[in-house]
């Protein structure tokens, strides 16, 4: 008898000269919740009346918590010169960089993050990757996470055995300081590839308000959790 | 001879708009592919160094005088047209006041839900608005029904690289179901003042097979992938990976 396990595995491998590599770890991204998530509160007052805040959003936690992220392994600095944003790591190696930049002539056209220097960097992850055949990952900016010091540019790979992967990103403007460790700086998402077809089905929406709770029922007793909401497992 | 008939399923988004809602533009929903920007299609292949650039190095290609360009990357360009796009059915006109920005839309005298509405943005405090985009929460009141099959979910994000459009907007995930209407979050860019026209992509819609999945260190992975890494000659040069390891998606 065979056995197959019930869950998809992403298997990687972190390239053994680890410290020339400043991130080179996977983990699932529920892992790096940031804090202000934590400190929203479940109810605010807004013009004298109680409101849901954003803890009674189930799509939004799904949203910060989908799939996996690569992290800093170590910290590394930002200081802003004349010419631009500089970034500095712990350990100097010239032939393979962790962190490089390219002519910005090489993205011309394309619009750079609102508030980001025009310097394009790239980190350089020395991170191999299988994902199942059949799947994709789609890397993007760890979602809703505007607080980060820059912005990650998004990409779909399809599977195939990635030695490595460079990851373009930029830099806020006005940022100096550190990037600690454990931070997140992109979210990957595993996905099966199939064909799809978007169909207009004439009285849907009609037959979809017939079906939906009032507002007080969605609210106050947690409708989406307790009858739509399914569990998602990325361990 | 024997005819074989290819068998591939195709999986189904099923959708439709409060016609009552739906004012200049009838498919609120379209293929990502369909809503590809013109910076995009306006990037050429390479570009040409200045006096200062570093020349690309490889040992496979020795020094190039220019610089592939972002058009190599495929899955820059899988990113940006992975899924449908939920776009805007009619224009609407934003000015900058000082109380932060005002969004007008056009009154058909029907009675119909707004468009867009707003939220305070301390209702979601200490969440902080994205940089380069003023702190009012807005809620593009979308009113239309997306069901996508048993089992599958949808990712809703800003559509993908999109820094060029006046608005960011909030992702989140939404479970299999038919859910009548979707509030979706969004900020407008400082400074931006102007018209935002019928069609542009507000969202990115990502449907997916909800699967359990578990990440493992495997001590073979890199060996292996070791061995199938292309030369970078290849890779730039011939399209490496566009011949031997992506896929055509298919969202239409």
């Amino acid at each position: 008898m065979k056995y197959v396990p019930k869950h998809k595995v992403l298997s990687y491998e972190s390239n053994p000269n680890h410290s020339i590599f400043v991130a080179s770890e996977i983990l699932p991204i529920s892992e790096t919740i940031p804090e202000w998530y934590k400190l929203t509160p479940r109810w605010v007052e807004v013009e004298g009346q109680q409101q849901p805040g954003l803890k009674h959003c189930a799509p939004f936690l799904d949203g910060l918590t989908l799939g996996y992220t690569i992290i800093l392994s170590e910290n590394i600095y930002v200081e802003q010169t004349p010419d631009g944003p500089v970034i500095r790591w712990k350990e100097e190696n010239e032939y393979l960089p962790p962190i490089f930049s390219r002519p910005i002539s090489t993205i011309k056209n394309m619009p750079i993050p609102p508030d980001c220097h025009d310097e394009y960097f790239l980190f350089n992850i020395r991170l191999a990757i299988e994902m199942p055949e059949g799947y994709s990952l789609f890397y993007t900016h760890p979602i809703n996470r505007w607080e980060l010091p820059f912005i990650t540019i998004g990409a779909v790979v399809d599977d195939y055995k990635m030695y490595e992967l460079v990851l373009p990103f930029f830099i806020r403007k006005g940022f100096e300081g550190e990037i600690l460790a454990g931070t997140p700086l992109t979210q990957i998402i595993p996905f099966l590839r199939e064909n799809w077809e978007a169909k207009k089905v004439k009285g849907l929406y009609e037959k979809a308000k017939l079906i939906q709770p009032s507002n007080t029922v969605k609210i106050n007793e947690a409708w989406y959790k307790k009858n739509i909401w399914k569990r998602k497992t990325y361990k | 001879m024997k005819f074989s008939k290819k068998t591939e399923e195709t999986q189904i988004l099923r959708w439709h708009s409060d016609e009552r809602a739906v004012l200049d533009y009838k498919d609120e929903i379209r293929p990502m592919i369909e809503v590809v920007p013109k910076w995009y299609k306006d990037i050429k292949r390479w570009v040409e160094l200045g006096e200062n650039d570093i020349k690309p190095f490889d040992k496979s290609m020795g020094e190039l005088d220019k610089w592939p360009t972002v058009k190599h990357c495929l899955p820059f360009f899988d990113g940006i047209t992975t899924g449908y796009a939920l776009v805007l059915t009619e224009n609407i006109y934003v000015e900058q006041t000082l109380n932060g920005p005002v969004i007008r839309w056009q009154d058909n005298g029907k009675n119909r839900i707004a468009p867009v509405s707003s939220r305070p943005p301390y209702a979601t405090d200490p969440m902080p608005a994205p940089v380069g985009y003023a702190k009012e929460h807005f809620i593009w009141q979308k009113q239309m029904v997306v069901k996508p099959p048993e089992g599958y979910s949808i990712l809703y994000t800003h559509p993908l690289n999109r820094f060029d459009l006046p608005f960011f907007t909030v992702s989140a995930v939404v479970d299999d179901y038919i859910m009548p209407g979707a509030n979706i979050s969004f900020y407008i860019k400082d400074d931006f003042e102007g018209e935002i026209l019928a069609g542009t992509p507000v969202a990115q819609l990502i449907p997916y097979k909800r699967e359990e999945w578990k990440a493992v260190k495997d001590k073979n992975v890199l060996i292996e992938s070791k061995h199938s890494r292309a030369p970078m000659k290849k890779l730039i040069l011939e399209g490496w990976y566009r011949k031997n390891v992506w896929k055509k998606k298919t969202y239409r």
